[in-house]
């Protein structure tokens, strides 16, 4: 298969694994992007291959995901947000890195979180780097968006 | 028996999350401390008695595999059973972490069957809080 597809299944399948066993969240693939206009969280990575994740999610699907991860009603605060939205890229990219290969370590940087004014351009690789996937999808209350950028050896 | 059980996570959702299951497994839990690395959880052994760590490895300051060779250096703390709660599943860095003294790892994300049985398993208990399990060998749970 081509490694390329394989590493976008692989990333799917971590996507969806994470979203549903810790966030109840259950997602649709999408075509093209998601509006920007919500949060972002990111996540680095170093090891037999080197890059970044970035998991860009709209205001309903991100509260929603922190709702249901801690199991409450009402209105999500800005840390509770921004933590929740970490650990899922954490969690998302440790998953990833496993499936794409088991034998190696791979050292996971601390995540961090993205309001939206700083997110127009983060969709873009930097110099350096390349989009190796890029994935959309919707959920109940807006999108979620992951891309897997990674380092031009 | 109740068990003083300490999390050792950064975020401060997972450790909710973790807090919850162990508190709905019916594990018999006397009370819950939390810290948010393994810096802050030197600090809290050094006030407080903990039966059993659950802990993370990717976190700022003091990460878990640094504090379980801390914990391997201190007398009192060396018996201590943890157990590891990871984003990083390679199988080198599970080896680390068991050869480091952990004595259960769970990969996230995880389902509360997976937490309640490492748990039950650290302390050699059964399920239904009788003792008979297999004490220190809760191993790797892989999803």
């Amino acid at each position: 298969m081509d490694n390329t597809v394989e590493m976008k299944e692989k990333l799917a399948a971590s996507i969806f694994e994470v979203l549903e066993k810790m966030f109840f969240v259950f997602l649709e693939p999408a075509e093209g992007r998601g509006r920007f206009e919500g949060h972002s969280a990111v996540i680095g990575f170093r090891g037999p291959m080197c890059g970044r994740l970035e998991m860009f999610s709209s205001p309903g699907v991100s509260s929603a995901m922190v709702r249901n991860m801690l199991n409450i009603e009402g209105e999500v605060s800005g840390p509770m947000l921004q933590d929740g939205l970490k650990e899922a890229i954490n969690m998302i990219c440790g998953n990833f890195l496993r499936k794409h290969d088991p034998s190696k370590v791979f050292d996971l940087q601390i995540p961090s979180f993205r309001e939206a004014t700083d997110i127009p351009g983060r969709r873009d690789p930097a110099p350096g780097e390349e989009i190796a996937a890029e994935l959309a999808f919707v959920a109940d209350g807006g999108s979620l968006d992951v891309v897997l950028f990674l380092d031009r050896a | 028996m109740s068990f003083n059980i300490l999390i050792v996570d950064d975020s401060n959702s997972m450790r909710a999350v973790i807090k919850k299951i162990v508190t709905m497994s019916g594990f018999h839990m006397d009370n819950c401390y939390e810290a948010g690395n393994g810096k802050e959880a030197l600090a809290v052994l050094a006030d407080a008695w903990i039966d059993i760590i659950i802990s993370d490895i990717n976190m700022p300051e003091m990460n878990g595999l640094e504090m379980l060779g801390a914990l391997k250096e201190h007398q009192l703390f060396r018996e201590i059973p943890v157990v590891i709660v990871t984003t990083e599943g390679s199988e080198d860095r599970m080896e680390e972490a068991m050869a480091s003294g952990a004595k259960g790892f769970i990969k996230k994300p995880f389902l509360p069957e997976d937490l309640k049985r490492a748990l039950y398993q650290v302390v050699g208990m059964r399920e239904d809080g009788q003792y008979g399990g297999d004490e220190g060998k809760a191993g790797g749970v892989d999803f």
